[in-house]
């Protein structure tokens, strides 16, 4: 009879563990979609088996282990920072590029080529007053569309100081959730497959912002630093990260006037502005940083579009005050603009107050004197022939061409490297699962597997149950 | 075109031959490398005898894709190569430590072992 209830409490033993192994498989396909979620495996260990001892064999339920594998999610969270980055590089560049027409038909472009125009036809009947008038209305319509070129970038930069604004906020909030996982795990919740899905699947999220590491601690909780060194979560402790627009004195400002670059702070105070090269917001800094400050200008450089404003209007001063009116006084300047930030030259650029058409100086006095030689001159600007008509040995329409097709072939840059990161985050994704996602035909042929060893363990539990109740009626009363 | 340009055909099996590539990369299994590299060496052999034949202006649009593709193979192969590398060095420095140098030791065992019983 010792046996016999051995027996029964053996396989008793293994169907409990049996169910255990139901369970996680169970878990397992009920979570194969969740986020952050990675197949579980319940462990069974073998119980001891002498006969002489009483010990009768079987299984019990052992651990559960998660297949979770630090390193494929480490891959993957890396793929995603450089997606997010690419992501972000492609979504400013495109709306940078609307602002940059090279089509000729608007802007900038169009606008320097009606002037152009309109000094050739001027060259042609110098004392033409509808000619002097239209090339006073062309000239306004160059200051205004500098002005509108620099008021879209600008408007890009301040949508840009939003949303690096609001992604740092993004950051703050994830890894304040990852505090409260952290204090879950450090209260007691350690192991559990839903707390570990939600940890790991926010972890993924918030490494499309930033570049994190992330340090499993022997206690369960998650160490979480962004750019290698600025810790984000520390056990049940958040830093939050922060963002302010600042004009650096270290080194000294070259142009003191320019506009502030927008930094990012660690919660004691650290800059980390040149750490920050990853995810989302690393990319939102350089957009806004390097590419945006080379055309807008900042402490240290007046910008491309100020320097071809300022270049251009200079030059025609230049020559229209070398230049005399028909009634001999000397010619006055077209364009004025604030001389004293060159930053802000674009923006500030405009036909000279009180500037009439008769002021304009047609005449070069020479020698040799020529009735149309300032005119003509200035109408030669479109195609220069000497070196004072150039900036950096571009015409003036070339160079802004130049700044037209930067944006365009830095987009061209992001478009396929963010196709590139794409597959590469599939690609993560696809070794991630190999690992430690749940496969549903895997999970089907473990369930099938225990299902038949649950259901020989019961009818041998249903035959030791008879047999012993048999065994029961037959003993002698 | 003339004679000794690519065929269009033949441009448009390299491109295909390199997404295909590219589609088995994006998933690399052990079975999903090795179908990779047979059909990347039937691709690297065409691509070949296509440049061989190339014309100056020949379907330029056709070679633009090419190289993206290839390109985008060549990452993924990368990627999936240091992968693996950095999987190995991960698994060496747990089963054997680390050598004196620095590095991860070698895998102590490099394939799976299932015991049963």
């Amino acid at each position: 009879m010792g046996d016999l209830f051995s027996s029964m409490l053996t396989t008793s033993g293994a169907l409990q563990a049996y169910g255990r192994v139901l369970q996680v498989v169970q878990n397992n396909v009920a979570n194969s979609s969740t986020p952050g979620y990675a197949k579980q495996e319940q462990v069974l260990e073998a119980m001891p088996f002498d006969t002489t001892g009483g010990l009768s064999g079987g299984v019990q339920a052992g651990a559960i282990q998660s297949a979770r594998s630090d390193y494929a999610d480490q891959a993957v969270r890396r793929e995603t920072t450089l997606l997010g980055q690419a992501q972000q590089d492609v979504n400013s560049l495109s709306s940078l590029q609307t602002y940059f027409d090279i089509s000729g038909d608007t802007g900038i472009p169009k606008a320097l080529n009606d002037l152009f125009s309109s000094f050739s036809d001027w060259a042609q009947t110098p004392d033409d007053a509808v000619a002097r008038e239209t090339v006073l209305q062309h000239a306004a319509d160059v200051a205004t569309a500098f002005q509108q070129s620099v008021a879209n970038v600008a408007g890009a930069a301040q949508d840009t100081e939003t949303q690096i604004t609001k992604t740092v906020a993004d950051i703050n909030e994830l890894a304040g959730n990852l505090r409260d996982y952290n204090v879950e795990v450090l209260s007691g919740r350690k192991g559990d497959a839903g707390l570990d899905a939600q940890i790991h699947s926010t972890l993924e999220e918030l490494s499309q912002y930033g570049d994190i590491t992330v340090l499993p601690q022997n206690d369960g909780a998650m160490t979480v630093l962004l750019n290698g060194q600025t810790p984000l979560v520390v056990a049940d402790h958040q830093y939050e990260i922060s963002t302010a627009p600042v004009v650096p004195d270290n080194p000294p400002p070259t142009n003191p006037g320019g506009r502030a670059a927008m930094h990012i702070f660690a919660s004691d105070g650290t800059d980390i502005t040149s750490a920050t090269t990853g995810g989302q917001l690393g990319s939102l800094l350089d957009f806004h940083n390097r590419i945006l400050a080379s055309y807008l200008g900042d402490a240290y450089q007046e910008g491309d579009l100020n320097q071809l404003a300022q270049q251009f209007a200079d030059r025609v001063n230049q020559l229209l005050t070398a230049g005399d009116i028909s009634d001999g006084s000397p010619g006055v300047p077209l364009f004025s603009y604030d001389t004293t930030n060159p930053s802000n030259v674009a923006a500030s650029l405009s036909v000279a107050t009180g500037m009439t058409a008769d002021q304009l100086a047609a005449i070069d006095p020479g020698p040799p004197y020529a009735a149309n030689g300032t005119a003509l001159a200035l109408s030669n600007l479109e195609k220069p022939q000497s070196a004072a008509d150039e900036i950096d040995g571009q015409s003036y329409s070339e160079f802004y061409g130049s700044l037209a097709s930067r944006v365009g072939d830095n987009l061209s840059q992001a478009s396929n490297q963010l196709q590139v990161q794409q597959s590469a985050v599939a690609q993560a994704k696809n070794l991630q699962q190999q690992m430690s996602g749940v496969s549903l035909d895997e999970e089907a042929s473990l369930m099938l597997q225990f299902q038949r060893s649950y259901e020989a363990n019961a009818r041998l539990l249903t035959v030791i149950d008879q047999l012993t109740e048999d065994t029961i009626n037959i003993l002698p009363t | 075109m003339t004679e000794n340009m690519p065929e269009a055909g033949e441009m448009s099996d390299i491109r295909a031959g390199l997404d295909e590539v590219c589609a088995l990369l994006a998933k690399p299994s052990p079975q999903a490398l090795d179908s990779a590299a047979a059909i990347l060496s039937g691709v690297v052999a065409d691509l070949s005898a296509a440049r061989r034949r190339r014309g100056r202006h020949a379907q330029r649009d056709e070679y633009r894709g090419i190289r993206r593709a290839s390109r985008l193979a060549r990452i993924l192969l990368e990627k999936a190569a240091a992968y693996h590398a950095g999987w190995n060095a991960w698994l060496g420095s747990l089963t054997g430590g680390y050598c004196p140098g620095g590095a991860a030791a070698a895998p102590m065992a490099r394939g799976r072992i299932s015991i049963e019983g």
